[in-house]
């Protein structure tokens, strides 16, 4: 009892496991992940055609870089109107990202949350509570990190929570997850709000975790229950953790401490 | 030198086990092994590497794994008094239990961290866990006996 009690307090118990148990669990893992895209990048560099494969992979990352861009660019001119109005608002801070490589998925006995461990750590500037994004869309925060591996909470799993604006009707809400491979929850949303079906639900920026203006989720069904004082709201999430490979980490530009190799934008 | 050299090639299988059946144990056949082998400096070291590497990339505050271990301790000298440890009913009882405990207490600890569990812990979850413990065990004790004992497989 006292040993839970100290490590509630100082959480010595926690930090030492994340940085030693997430630490050998990583480089085991690395690196038969490492060998694997070897062979795999070999198979497809090789047996196909190689020159094709070559522009469409290169098409690929365009088209990936372009899609952040127009989200971005669209929510900034659905705002621009109303912040033009804004007399006095706070320029939003710079926000960079880098990279990170998906090694596990819902690792072990104790993986009772949606997670997954991704190959960068404190040594390389991840610290918790930092969005976790693809060109596709939000895929959620980093959890726990270790020196060089982190966990990854998922937006799928019921103890997340984002607060959204959706894209057109600027209605707000809080999106929570419901389990893996389940939609998500829009709670807190009133029975007379102009929300649509098939909608965009972007970050708010209002937790002070995620940029505002992030895809996230579209809108799928909304239902009207005669006891609630609010709308049933289920949307898909945008990203798929079980197809994604790679990942981005957003940071403050402030926060960051190492930037090494990643090439910050 | 060997005998290390077993348990490092075991941590790396189970880790990439792991890798391939989320949500899954396959390190504690490894400690009850060890326990009926009577390698008890090897069970307190190798329990605290596998405890660190379980809570290290589990998503719960640290000290499930403990009381975890220690269930699986309890269990075992308890059916010790009755039964021969090596028996295989009494291990077949021990991995039940565990698959069982194990479900409890990561319900329990994630209930009193206020953690909302995503329901994986099914009936059928329940069998694979046993089933995985079962077939761990039978392959690591039987290596066990057939490079470190002289005893007929």
């Amino acid at each position: 009892m006292s040993l839970y009690t100290w490590n509630s307090r100082t959480q010595f118990l926690d930090r030492l496991a994340s940085y030693s148990g997430l630490e050998m669990v990583g480089w085991i893992i690395k690196p038969g992940k490492w060998v694997q895209a070897r062979v795999l990048d070999s198979w497809e560099s090789y047996v196909y055609l190689v020159e094709v494969h070559h522009e469409n992979q290169i098409l690929k990352e365009e088209i990936q870089r372009l899609r952040m861009e127009h989200a971005r660019l669209s929510e900034e001119a659905a705002s621009a109107q109303r912040l033009k109005r804004l007399l006095e608002f706070a320029p939003p801070p710079e926000w960079s990202r880098f990279g990170a490589r998906i090694i596990a998925h819902g690792f072990g006995p104790l993986g009772t949350i949606n997670t997954v461990i991704i190959d960068r750590g404190k040594l390389q500037g991840v610290l918790p509570n930092l969005p976790v994004v693809t060109p596709s869309g939000v895929m959620g925060r980093t959890f726990r990190t270790g020196l060089n591996f982190s966990s990854v909470l998922l937006l799928s799993d019921p103890n997340s929570r984002i607060p959204v604006i959706s894209s057109e009707t600027r209605v707000m809400g809080i999106l929570a997850g419901q389990g893996y491979q389940k939609t998500l929850s829009l709670q807190y949303v009133h029975l007379n709000s102009p929300l649509r079906e098939g909608e965009l639900l972007v970050t708010s920026g209002l937790a002070g975790i995620y940029p505002r203006g992030l895809p996230v989720a579209r809108v799928k069904e909304i239902l009207r229950s005669d006891i609630s004082l609010f709308l049933t709201v289920e949307a898909i999430p945008l990203v798929d953790s079980k197809d994604r490979e790679e990942v981005l980490i957003l940071q403050k530009s402030e926060n960051i401490k190492t930037q090494g190799e990643f090439g910050v934008n | 030198m060997k005998l290390a050299f077993f348990w490092i090639l075991f941590t790396c299988a189970a880790v990439w086990a792991q890798y391939f059946f989320p949500a899954t144990d396959f390190f504690s056949p490894g400690l009850v092994v060890m326990l009926q082998f009577g390698l008890y400096k090897p069970v307190l070291f190798a329990g605290l590497v596998w405890m660190l590497m379980q809570e290290g990339t589990g998503g719960l505050a640290f000290g499930t794994m403990i009381l975890f271990y220690l269930g699986l301790m309890v269990f075992f000298y308890i059916g010790g008094f009755f039964l021969e440890v090596r028996n295989i009913f009494f291990t077949m009882f021990l991995l039940l239990f565990m698959a069982l405990f194990k479900i409890w207490i990561v319900s329990a600890m994630a209930s009193l961290q206020d953690f909302v569990l995503s329901g994986q812990y099914s009936f059928e979850d329940f069998l694979v866990q046993a089933g995985v413990y079962f077939l761990v065990w039978m392959i690591i004790f039987n290596l066990y006996r057939k490079y470190f004992t002289n005893e007929p497989v």
